[in-house]
């Protein structure tokens, strides 16, 4: 990889990048709150399916055939990715979450540098004939910066990692020292999910998982959140 | 009774093991009641009309079927067409059962609402037995003034013979299009072979799983109070892990886990109910 990839590739799966995604737990302060994640070996279990169940057919999954309609300069595709997305997210805070994450990520980039593309989902989702989903502008950038395909994916796998890890050490609380173990532990998980998710199976395109769809639907209706999500 | 399900299916199969029933139904408009304007339907569907009257508004129907369930090569093609300002309850007469198969079973749905119609679809939860392999596809189109009831309930199988997730693969995919725009996907894939189906995430130690939309394209519907009404009803029952929320389109979508089928299934037809009645409140 050269080094301007790794460059761009930092930068936008950086994990403190100001989108917001702090403050989003997808459904986890549930979980914490019903006593369901409370150590480092119901957390790492946690994570393990999060990645494996949800967000390998779901947002990683949408990263990367958006990465493929970038590469292909192909906005109607792109377009088609985004009203997926947004019928599948059927919880509300989900679906938010994802739709800000989107707009900021591209408010941090458009700054920079006209991609002709992302100006145009851009300009689709400002119109209101889009949603805006964060995964799949997250692939977009990725084609745009030629960010080799299997690095970038391995990076959003890492970012929402990051994320929830740090949201376990925050929620649960664990040592900060166990973050970093998970973390390094579910580094062979992410390789694999990375390879994984190189060529979606469009059957799987958007699994539901059940229960994490209820955990973040109870969300809403917590009765105290430090949480958007 | 095995046997015998076996010879009925064998005595209708056709050299390729092959089977594909087709159901077609139109309703239409007479002043205000809603009737049967089409129907057409190949064995083993059958239609019994239970409406309260011949003049009643609403049409409401029970899908029947002579056989006990879905066996291996059997496809289902419906083709529902709510017609403008018609209404119609389409009910399932008992539990769908999918046999024991090899190549597997499907079904296709096909359903389009015209301007002002109303649809009511909550059948009897599905039993994938042993070695079931199911495929269903549900593609619902809407247009304006329409109000769609929809229920779907997923057993782990016949639970009390300690039939627990001994299908081989049940996938349901539900496609709901507003104004020709997709407003809701959902993908459901249970295999229990290679996914831990107890585990975080999935069903958790549940081993039914129910989904129940509502979706509204009138333009004085209050769904955030109706959602505020279903949290209520569901926060009051025991037994039930669920979660509301309102979806992309105009709509709400219930997520329901449970240890059985009997509890989700009145469970839902009670959120059908009272939210019938919380629209029919709102609109008067």
């Amino acid at each position: 990889m050269q080094l301007h990839h790794l460059a761009s590739l930092l930068h936008l799966s950086d994990p403190t990048l100001p989108v917001g995604g702090y403050s989003h737990s997808a459904g986890l302060e549930t979980y914490v709150q019903q006593r369901l994640v409370k150590d480092v070996a119901s957390a790492e279990q946690y994570i393990r399916q999060m990645l494996q169940v949800n967000i390998r057919y779901n947002d990683a999954a949408f990263a990367s055939l958006a990465y493929d309609a970038a590469t292909a300069d192909d906005i109607t595709t792109l377009l088609l990715l985004d009203e997926t997305a947004e019928a599948l997210k059927a919880p509300r805070e989900i679906r938010q979450a994802s739709q800000k994450l989107c707009l900021r990520l591209i408010k941090i980039f458009s700054r920079q540098q006209d991609l002709p593309l992302l100006t145009a989902y851009h300009q689709t989702i400002r119109n209101g004939n889009a949603a805006g989903h964060y995964a799949i502008a997250f692939g977009a950038y990725a084609a745009a910066w030629q960010i080799p395909k299997e690095a970038a994916l391995y990076a959003f796998y890492y970012n929402a990692t990051v994320g929830i890890v740090t949201n376990c050490v925050k929620l649960i609380p664990l040592g900060q020292l166990d973050g970093q173990d998970m973390l390094f532990r579910l580094q062979p998980a992410l390789q694999q999910l990375a390879l994984a998710t190189l060529q979606p199976d469009p059957d799987r395109l958007g699994l539901c998982s059940p229960a994490f769809d209820i955990r973040c639907m109870q969300h809403e209706r917590l009765y105290s959140r430090l949480y958007m999500s | 009774m095995d046997t015998q399900i076996c010879l009925i299916g064998n005595s209708r199969r056709t050299a390729t093991d092959q089977m594909i029933s087709e159901l077609k139904l139109t309703t239409a408009l007479r002043g205000i009641t809603s009737y049967m304007a089409d129907v057409f339907f190949t064995p083993p569907f059958k239609i019994a009309n239970v409406s309260a009257s011949r003049n009643s508004e609403c049409l409401h129907l029970i899908l029947m079927s002579a056989s006990p369930g879905m066996l291996d090569g059997d496809h289902y093609r419906m083709y529902i067409h709510t017609g403008p300002g018609t209404s119609l309850k389409l009910q399932t007469q008992a539990y769908q059962r999918l046999y024991t198969m090899q190549q597997g079973a499907s079904q296709h749905m096909e359903i389009q609402m015209d301007n002002g119609s109303t649809l009511h679809f909550i059948p009897h939860p599905l039993v994938p037995q042993k070695q079931a392999h199911y495929t269903a596809v549900n593609r619902i189109n809407l247009t304006e003034n329409c109000r769609l009831y929809w229920g779907e309930i997923v057993t782990c199988g016949r639970k009390l013979n300690g039939e627990i997730f001994h299908f081989t693969r049940l996938h349901i995919r539900t496609e709901i299009r507003y104004r020709q725009k997709l407003v809701l996907l959902d993908n459901l894939l249970l295999e229990p072979a290679i996914m831990d189906l107890s585990a975080v995430g999935c069903l958790e130690g549940y081993t039914h799983q129910g989904t129940f939309l509502l979706f509204d394209t009138h333009t004085g519907t209050d769904l955030p109070a109706l959602a505020d009404n279903i949290y209520n009803i569901l926060e009051s029952s025991a037994g039930i892990t669920a979660g509301i929320s309102l979806t992309a389109g105009p709509g709400i979508v219930v997520r329901l886990l449970a240890q059985g089928a009997e509890l989700l299934y009145d469970q839902m037809q009670q959120i059908a109910a009272l939210t019938q009645q919380h629209i029919t409140q709102q609109t008067s």
